[in-house]
Parts: structure tokens; C-alpha cells; sequence
């Protein structure tokens, strides 16, 4: 029966109907693509899926425009190019380059200037979440980019919980069996591929480092993220990475 | 005779074409003979080509440019001087042929002259010198014929060395005029050529999705055009003339040499998007400025990016959908105020250089600020110097927590030499700014102006 369940999968793979086919075999190195942080990497088997949808999700300041920047900059690192679709335009090329992206292999699509922030909440964003997941599906449509990630992080979770469920569906068939790996950055989980993974990250008071006794001395020295990995079959357990200022 | 009909004539049948004032044109046929047979063959052609245009031509071919020249003067018809023979005939030419040539040079007559060259070393010497004769050389002619000179022949056979004594060098160099020999090689003329394609239409298009079969109509023989002379599109120029008599023009550039009509007509139609014109359209003009076109050469080694007419397409359609200047490349801005990036355009490289960031190459996450582009106006209550408690309007999540910890104030200014200090300016700025840590669980950068003497939310670290 194994033996067949083996034999089985081997047939999918090389016909490339392997796109569903969950199974505990490590995926071969070349389909992989590490975020460069090495205990992350060790919970994702060696890193993210390439040909599949994964994302990264957590509240505020738990630490997912960290955690996006470091799989940006392994990326650029490898001499790949990748596409950020910011979607409330929030994305700082500061904090970026520190980060160790190559700006110059990014392309940056800013969210129209959107009245987020000015807005009531219910009609916050839907227009700006609309023309984020257009343009994604355009940039995954071109190919070749190494990385494609949907920033919804501001965006409210009822918002993301209006759209359809096959809006994630969708982005994921259009990079199925290519070299590009499509992160979705959100408050929430949306919807990941077969082989995606989750990086689910936890947010707390002490979450934050600072050095130096009282306020004027006091200097924020980085952040420390409880994180966690979830796929379909791996059970993922807590750990924690740690940005350095 | 027309100048240009005569122009066109001599490029259609060679590449290499040098112009002598306005009716005198110069050919290098050397290596035609292949194509179109042996000299007088060619000479043969090219009189049928020039009557066929209704063009009363000359034509003289032979191994130098002023052999070729000088018969054209001297004789009518067609004239074929072999290699070696040029001293010989146009020793017969009386030397008032020399004030004819100079006469056409200088305005211009009906004629069409060709020459072949003999050998290669003949066109090394004088480059620099004048194409048309020197007046200095000419007002030398009433002296040699006082001497009882009468023909270029006997001109020519007159000791060198004693010429130049009593003449100088333009007695040499007269000489050298009569025995057919040439000062400097042909130097052919840039031909400017114009890749303007232009369709008027029977009857007015309005809509896009009609457009379309148009624009392929004039893109793809433009295309034919330019990959003929081994050239892409720069940047391309589209002209709509409308039914109301006005004309729609825009003006797209590209990031790299593009040549492919369905990309071009995918970009143009995205642009039209954008910038639809008025009214019904009556002709469709397109102009491309060429750029040489692009020869890549792909690697195995290296990883695939992609091609520049995609990334052309992705950023038009882009463009389209999020707005202009909302997609490309950040590029940081060397100064210290907050916030302030340039946008470049995406060109994606093959292969480039290691990033330069240090914190990536040592594989340590790095706390990345989520920067509110228009800093959040914020209610900070602050006690003992210290702020205390946040919130923000209904806008933004509604947020307010208590401070848990902070730290500051860190004060930065800039700019503050160009304008008073009592009055704020969007290029100078001054302020404190604090790192806290709110109830929430959230991590905030706030900062006070001390021009407005406000509080306002820059970002939130994440």
C-alpha cells in the first residue's frame, strides 16, 4: 500500500499534478526559497514554497513588516526581483534597505494615497484592497518575480473577510507551478495553497526590547516575535526570533 | 530637378552617398558589381532608374572621386573610366571644366556622378580637407593659362617640384585636380530617417477595442521598419487626429528599446486608457524615436528576470490601475528628513550586486517601521515631559491606549536655514520625536512639531 501511495505521488509529480499533493517528503531544495533567517527556515523546512501562496499574519507591531523584509531581502540576496503591492502605501524604504533589501530589484506598488486613516472604518479600505488584489494578480501573471507579497496588514478584518474565497484561490493557480513564491501579509488568516505556509505571529506588551533605565536614557533596541508555523499536515509549535535594531 | 528625388535615387542604390551642393551627388558602387554587373552595367541602371523618375542625369564611373567628377563636366551621357586610366581621360577636358565643377558644386546643376574605387589606399589621404575645390586653387587657373595651358592634361604633365616653386601648394594641388586624383575619401552622409507610419480612416473610430485593429495596422509595418535597420522604439509618439479637427498627442517612453507591435499596441491602448481622447478618430499618426535595439545575451548561471517589453506592459497596466508615479523603484534621498524617497523606474537586472545592507547579510531580523505616509494627527497628554496617554481620531482604528514605555525625545531638524522659524514649511522641519510602547500591545513612533506645536503618529513598528 505505501508502495503504491509512493508510486502514486511520483506519477502526480512528474505529470506536475503535484499542485494539492500534500506529503511529509522535505520538497527538493531548488523549490524552496529560505527567508534567510536560520530558525525560521529549520520550522519551514528550509523556506517558503516556491509555486505556492503562504502568508504571514498577526496584529500590530508583532513584528510582519519584519519578518516580509527579511523574505524580500534573501530574495534580492539570491540576485532575484521582487514585487511588493503595499496596499495602504506604508511600506518604508528606510527601514527596507536596513533590512537589507535591494531596492533597486523592488517593485514598489503604493496603494493610492487612500483616505484610510480619515475614513470611517466600515468603508475603510475595501476600494484600496480591491485594486491591491488586481495588481497582484497582474504582477503574478508577468512571472519570473522571485517574491510577490500582498500587503494587507492595515487592512480591517472585516474587509478581508468580505472577499470572495476564491480571491486567494485565484492568486494562487496564477503562480501554481512557477518559480515565485506569493506571501500574503494580514491581521488574519486568508488563505494559503496546499503547500503555503503560515507564519503566525503573536504579539505582547514585553514584546518590545528597550536598554537604559529612565526615558531620557531609555533607547528601543528591537523586538522580540513569538512566531509559529501552521501547514497542512506539519504541526507547527512556538518560537521566538528576535530583531535587532 | 528636384533635390530630393535626386537624393532618393542615390540612396536606393547605394548606402554610401556624399552630396556636392544640390544637383551633384556622389556614389560608392564599389562591391555593387555582384548585384548588378560590371561598371557600365551599373551606370546603364542607374540612367534607367533616373528616367524612370523622369530625372536628366550624367553619370561618370570610375576608381576616384574626381575623375568621376570632371567627367561628368566634361562629357555627356554615360562615362566608364577603368582603374589606372583616370590621368588619361580626363586629359582631353579643357580647364574650364574645373570652374564648371566648382559652379555645380556651389549651386547646383543636372547632374549625377558615381565612382568606384579603385584601391583601398586611394581614400587614406586629406581627409580633412574641403569637399567642393578650393578657391584658392581656382584663382590659380587665369595664371596657368597665361603660362599657355589650354587642357588638365597638360596641366598635369608639368614638373611637380617647379609648380610648387613658383605656385605653392595649391599649385600642387591643382596638379593633383588634373590628373583625377583625389585629396580625401568619400565621406557619406547620415541618411536621417524619419519611422512615421499614418493611416486615415474612411470613416471616424470611436472606442478602444476598434483602435486596436488600427494600431496594428500602422505598429506592425513601423515595426518592419525599424527592426530593418536594426533599431527599437525609445520613445513613441502617437497622433490622433479628430473628427472636431483637434489633435490628441502623447508621448510614451520606455524603459528599455522595445519592437514588438503587440507590446506597443498593448501600451498604447493602456495610455489611451488613461488619456482617452475627445472625439472620434480620423487618422492615427505614430512616430518612434529610434534607440539601438537591445542584444541580450542570456545565462544559464544567471536567474531568469523578466524581459524588459513585460515589465513595459506590467507597468502600464499598473499605472492604469493605481495611478501615475505609484509604481517602481524606491531610491533613498541623501538627507535626514523623515520619510523622503525619489521613485525610479523598474528596470529589472540580470545579475547584480550583493545588497548593501549589513543587518541582512548577517541573517539578524531588523524592526521595520510602517510609515503612515501622511503623519496621523494625535492627542498625546504628556506629564512630567513625558507622554502619557495616545489617541488618535475615529480615522485611524480609533486608537488610544496608555504609554507603558517610551523613549525620547529624540530631536531632529533640518532645512531651517531657508525659511523663518516662525512659520512651518513642508521642506524644513523640527521635531521631538518618542518611541512608545502603548497598552495595546502596539509600538509607535510619535512625534511633536515644533512649528505647529502638535502631535502627530509617523508609524508603527512591525
Amino acid at each position: 500500500m505505501k508502495v503504491n501511495l509512493i508510486e502514486l505521488e511520483s506519477l502526480l509529480r512528474s505529470r506536475k499534478l503535484d499542485g494539492t499533493l500534500v506529503s511529509k517528503r522535505p520538497l527538493p531544495v531548488e523549490r524552496l526559497a529560505p527567508t534567510g533567517l536560520t530558525r525560521l527556515d529549520d520550522e519551514l523546512g528550509g523556506g517558503l514554497t516556491r509555486g505556492h501562496l503562504s502568508e504571514i499574519v498577526g496584529p500590530s507591531s508583532s513584528g510582519r513588516a519584519s519578518v516580509l523584509c527579511a523574505v524580500l531581502a534573501a530574495a534580492t540576496r539570491r540576485g532575484e526581483v521582487v514585487a511588493l503591492i503595499d496596499t495602504f502605501d506604508s511600506f518604508d524604504p528606510v527601514s527596507g534597505h536596513a533590512a537589507g533589501v535591494d531596492l533597486s530589484r523592488l517593485l514598489w506598488i503604493r496603494g493610492r494615497q487612500s483616505s484610510a486613516r480619515t475614513t470611517p472604518p466600515g468603508a475603510r479600505g475595501v476600494q484600496a484592497i480591491d485594486d491591491a488584489i488586481k495588481a497582484s494578480g497582474l504582477v503574478c501573471q508577468a512571472g519570473q518575480f522571485g517574491i510577490v507579497a500582498i500587503d494587507l496588514a492595515e487592512a480591517p478584518v472585516m474587509a478581508i473577510r468580505r472577499l470572495p474565497f476564491t480571491t486567494f484561490r485565484r492568486l494562487a493557480l496564477a503562480i501554481e507551478g512557477s518559480e515565485t513564491v506569493g506571501v500574503v501579509v494580514g491581521p488574519t488568516t486568508m488563505g494559503r495553497s496546499a503547500l503555503g505556509r503560515s507564519v503566525v505571529l503573536r504579539a505582547s506588551e514585553h514584546s518590545a526590547r528597550w536598554s537604559g533605565a529612565g526615558p531620557r536614557s531609555r533607547v528601543f533596541r528591537g523586538l522580540e516575535i513569538d512566531a509559529r508555523v501552521e501547514s497542512t499536515r506539519v504541526p507547527g509549535q512556538r518560537f521566538r526570533l528576535h530583531a535587532v535594531q | 530637378m528636384q533635390h530630393g528625388a535626386l537624393m532618393a535615387l542615390a540612396h536606393d542604390h547605394s548606402p554610401r552617398v556624399e552630396m556636392h551642393g544640390t544637383g551633384l551627388v556622389l556614389l560608392d558602387v564599389d562591391g555593387l558589381g555582384q548585384l548588378w554587373g560590371s561598371p557600365r552595367q551599373i551606370g546603364e541602371r542607374l540612367r534607367h532608374a533616373a528616367a524612370e523618375r523622369q530625372l536628366g542625369v550624367r553619370v561618370a564611373i570610375a576608381g576616384t572621386k574626381m575623375a568621376a567628377l570632371l567627367a561628368t563636366q566634361g562629357r555627356c551621357g554615360l562615362t566608364v573610366i577603368n582603374p589606372g586610366d583616370e590621368a588619361e581621360r580626363v586629359s582631353t577636358f579643357p580647364l574650364s571644366v574645373l570652374k564648371q565643377l566648382s559652379h555645380a558644386q556651389s549651386s547646383g546643376t543636372t547632374t549625377l556622378v558615381r565612382t568606384r574605387r579603385q584601391t583601398r589606399s586611394v581614400k587614406t589621404v586629406h581627409a580633412a580637407e574641403p569637399a567642393s575645390l578650393a578657391v584658392s586653387v581656382l584663382m590659380l587657373l587665369p595664371v596657368v593659362q597665361r603660362w599657355g595651358i589650354k587642357t588638365l592634361g597638360a596641366l598635369a604633365e608639368l614638373p611637380t617640384d617647379e609648380l610648387f616653386t613658383r605656385l605653392g601648394q595649391g599649385g600642387v594641388e591643382l596638379q593633383r585636380i588634373a590628373r583625377g586624383q583625389d585629396s580625401r575619401p568619400l565621406v557619406p552622409e547620415a541618411e536621417e530617417e524619419r519611422f512615421e507610419q499614418t493611416i486615415a480612416l474612411e470613416w471616424p473610430v470611436e472606442g478602444l477595442e476598434p483602435l486596436a485593429f488600427v494600431l496594428g495596422r500602422v505598429l506592425d509595418p513601423l515595426c518592419q521598419h525599424l527592426d530593418a535597420r536594426g533599431v527599437a522604439v525609445g520613445m513613441l509618439h502617437v497622433r490622433l487626429a479628430l473628427v472636431t479637427r483637434e489633435t490628441h498627442e502623447r508621448s510614451l517612453r520606455f524603459p528599455a528599446a522595445v519592437n514588438d507591435p503587440k507590446v506597443l499596441r498593448a501600451l498604447v491602448l493602456l495610455d489611451l486608457e488613461s488619456h482617452p481622447p475627445s472625439a472620434g478618430i480620423d487618422a492615427v499618426t505614430v512616430m518612434a524615436d529610434p534607440v539601438p535595439a537591445r542584444t541580450l545575451q542570456f545565462s544559464l548561471l544567471e536567474r531568469a528576470v523578466p524581459s524588459a517589453e513585460r515589465v513595459s506592459t506590467l507597468l502600464a497596466r499598473l499605472t492604469v490601475l493605481m495611478g501615475e508615479q505609484r509604481c517602481g523603484s524606491p531610491d533613498l534621498v541623501d538627507t535626514h528628513e523623515p520619510g523622503v524617497f525619489e521613485m525610479r523606474p523598474f528596470v529589472p537586472r540580470s545579475q547584480g550586486v550583493r545588497s548593501v545592507g549589513t543587518a541582512a547579510d548577517t541573517e539578524v531580523l531588523v524592526p521595520v517601521l510602517r510609515r503612515f505616509r501622511t503623519p496621523v494627527s494625535a492627542r498625546v497628554t504628556v506629564e512630567h515631559g513625558q507622554p502619557l496617554r495616545v489617541s488618535t481620531g475615529r480615522g485611524y482604528l480609533g486608537l488610544q491606549g496608555h504609554v507603558v514605555t517610551c523613549a525620547g525625545p529624540w530631536r531632529t531638524s533640518g532645512q531651517w536655514w531657508g525659511v523663518s522659524q516662525s512659520s512651518s514649511s513642508a521642506a524644513s522641519w523640527d521635531r521631538d520625536e518618542w518611541d512608545v510602547a502603548l497598552s495595546d500591545g502596539g509600538l509607535y513612533r510619535i512625534f511633536r512639531d515644533q512649528y505647529s506645536k502638535r502631535w502627530f503618529m509617523e508609524g508603527m513598528v512591525d
